[in-house]
């Protein structure tokens, strides 16, 4: 079977950490290249712990990270506004410089618990990256997996808009619509950056939203987490360690994850959304826009569900369910193999 | 002397068009390594064919890239409906392609202008590359957004935009700014070493009477003659027909100011901030001039507030000489 070609571009970040191995890992990718961002740290941090987790999965040979946005677009232009400025109870302004956070209680570290990488980034920003390697590609052919706020890929549409029709599909983990994380209204990856989503919504590519509907149905507890730290190989360990990690930052916020000693490990389940679409459930093909107003919504996903004569077209898949039992079953079965081939 | 490199930043339009015929003729003084289009005055595709018109008219040897077809954030949800500037089918608006000059037979390179600034500027020296905006700094925005590491290569940039005491879209914002805010602000915010804006209120201390086009068309060499109906479409617009005013050449300004530092006038530092609260006030440039308040900013760019007329015209003129022996 012909590996699909995937663009990972993450802010990593632990759950990122986690999908970057899944996709290294996962035979059924061939990984062109991992393009850093800034998001749950700063991309000067980003950039080092996705060098970390390429180390970890020992593909230093294979895979390139390169650097990419350190700002959002716009939001951070506002003196006042809250990506700027201390959001009572909820974080420091972005980006997260490195040094700036309490470290003991965070979901996401400055530092992956990974020594510090030997190998470097690319010296090519990830946005010339992406604009090169979609122009050079056949139509249809590379499918990105942005996980983190969706400024490079957004910068690279409107600096070349010629790659657009060369993206097969974009799976994005980000957004909500009963559930959300960073403001009364948004999820963390498209409040950081609101505009870069709609310009990415509004280029007509093949969009699925894996939102935190979905993500925070594949919780894993710390319990279940120790079945794939048995596995024992380096990624192995390296994701029950971040479950533990999570569900210690989660407990600090969300009184159910607290319940559960578990956190959801939502960018991973973008990518097993391309290996097994099945996992996710309840996908609906929505219109769907980005408030960039600069209010409280500012960043919310909008979904359109009146029920109209004349409905709003259609722009992107939202999943609003998924299948945890498929989804655990996944990454077992994934890092069982590379144990395998490991001779482990 | 070591001529200057230059990168040309469009929206042409019609002071573009004086700007670009000035940097092409003074080719002792300019080395110019590319010119960038973008959206603007009118839309990419017009922008960038007018300023294929013009590069071609003077000869052609300048490469030209397209930009960014939209404003960063400026116009999304139908916000400013009147962008992109686009014809209407079958109705062609008045000054929209430069109808003074021939068609294009040439081409924009193939590669996009934002990636090929990136690679321009990583390629070059340190403090090496002079940049002159004079439309929406949407290119420049989504360069430092990409690669911040490109601003050390820049010695200085020279914009064509904003205002202190005016404004010519809404009260507070000029054209350029007003389009696209959010790049303008990135651009303050990039760290740029020395950054120098040629506002609304220098350009209007240099506005061109119709004698002063007639000395232009007295010089006599095709040139001059285009630069001279150029420079006369505001007499026949439909908008100023009958009405006392006069023609605001902005962008050659850019150009005349590093060909003679002294036609700029009250060239202060000061804070720019461009307000992009998206209110009446979208696009202004808030210059914080005398900066005597307590935890105000330092200044991050220079301003000047005047410019001399005479001299202007005089710059202009020698320039437009020139086309004989440049061979244009």
């Amino acid at each position: 079977m012909e590996k699909r070609k995937i663009i990972m571009d993450v802010d990593t970040g632990s759950d990122d950490a986690m999908a970057l191995v899944m996709a290294m890992l996962d035979e059924r990718f061939d990984l062109l290249g991992i393009t850093a961002v800034n998001g749950n740290v700063e991309v000067k941090l980003t950039t080092m712990n996705s060098l970390r987790v390429v180390e970890c999965c020992d593909k230093q040979d294979e895979v390139k990270v390169y650097k990419g946005c350190d700002l959002p677009i716009a939001s951070t232009l506002m003196p006042w506004g809250p990506q700027a400025t201390q959001m009572p109870g909820f974080t420091n302004p972005l980006p997260h410089r490195e040094g700036t956070r309490e470290q003991s209680i965070q979901v996401h570290t400055d530092h992956l618990p990974l020594p510090v990488p030997k190998i470097k980034e690319e010296p090519e920003s990830a946005v010339v990256f992406l604009i090169k390697t979609l122009l050079a590609a056949e139509d249809g052919e590379i499918t990105l997996v942005p996980v983190g706020p969706l400024t490079n890929i957004a910068i690279a549409m409107r600096a070349d808009p010629r790659i657009i029709p060369k993206i097969k599909e974009i799976m994005i983990m980000g957004g909500g619509h009963d559930v959300n994380n960073s403001s009364p209204a948004a999820e963390f990856n498209i409040w950081v950056d609101p505009e870069a989503l709609e310009i990415v919504l509004q280029s007509g590519c093949k969009i699925t939203l894996v939102p935190l509907d979905a993500t925070h149905k594949c919780f894993m507890t710390v319990e279940e987490s120790e079945r794939i730290r048995a596995i024992g190989t380096k990624p192995a360990i390296l994701i029950a360690d971040l479950v533990k990690q999570r569900a210690t930052g989660y407990a600090q916020m969300d009184a159910e994850m607290k319940a559960l000693n578990g956190a959801p490990l939502h960018d991973a389940l973008a990518v097993c959304a391309l290996v097994i679409p099945e996992v996710l459930k309840n996908v609906v093909h929505v219109n769907c826009h980005v408030d960039i107003s600069k209010g409280i919504a500012y960043g919310q996903t909008i979904i359109d569900q009146r029920i109209r004569v004349n409905p709003t077209p259609k722009n992107c898949y939202f999943a609003f369910d998924a299948d945890k039992d498929i989804f655990v079953k996944w990454m077992i079965d994934v890092l069982e193999k590379d144990k395998a081939k490991r001779g482990l | 002397m070591e001529k200057r490199k230059i990168i040309i930043d469009v929206d042409t339009g019609h002071d573009d068009a004086i700007a670009i015929m000035m940097a092409m003729l003074c080719k002792d003084e300019f080395d110019i390594l590319g010119i960038a289009t973008v959206n603007g005055n009118v839309c990419l595709d017009y922008t960038t064919e007018n300023t294929l018109r013009v590069v071609e008219f003077m000869g052609g040897g300048v490469p030209v890239y397209r930009g960014c077809e939209y404003p960063l954030v400026a116009c999304m949800y139908g916000k400013r409906p009147t962008l992109p500037k686009k014809d209407k089918p079958g109705e062609k608006t008045h000054g929209w392609l430069l109808d003074e000059l021939p068609k294009a037979t040439i081409a924009p390179e193939s590669q996009d202008a934002v990636t090929w600034y990136v690679d321009t500027l990583m390629a070059a020296e340190d403090e090496s590359i002079t940049l002159v905006p004079v439309g929406p700094l949407t290119n420049l925005a989504h360069v430092f957004q990409i690669e911040p590491r490109t601003v050390k290569k820049i010695k200085e940039v020279i914009c064509m935009g904003g205002g202190y005491k005016y404004g010519n879209t809404n009260p507070l914002s000029e054209y350029n700014i007003w389009v696209d805010p959010e790049a303008a602000e990135i651009v303050m915010r990039a760290g740029i070493k020395k950054f120098t804006w040629v506002p609304l209120d220098a350009c209007y201390a240099s506005y061109m009477t119709k004698d002063d086009v007639q000395r232009i068309r007295d010089i006599g060499n095709r040139v001059a003659d285009a630069a001279a109906d150029i420079i006369s479409f505001i007499w026949s617009h439909p908008k100023f027909i009958g009405k006392d005013v006069n023609s605001i050449v902005f962008d050659a300004l850019c150009i005349s100011y590093m060909l003679d530092s002294s036609v700029l006038k009250t060239i202060v530092p000061a804070h720019c901030t461009v307000d992009n609260g998206g209110g009446i006030a979208d696009g202004q440039t808030m210059f914080d001039i005398f900066n005597g308040r307590i935890g105000g900013e330092a200044p991050n760019c220079y301003v000047a507030l005047d410019s001399d007329r005479e001299k202007f015209l005089d710059i202009v003129c020698e320039v437009m000489s020139k086309a004989k022996e440049a061979g244009v």
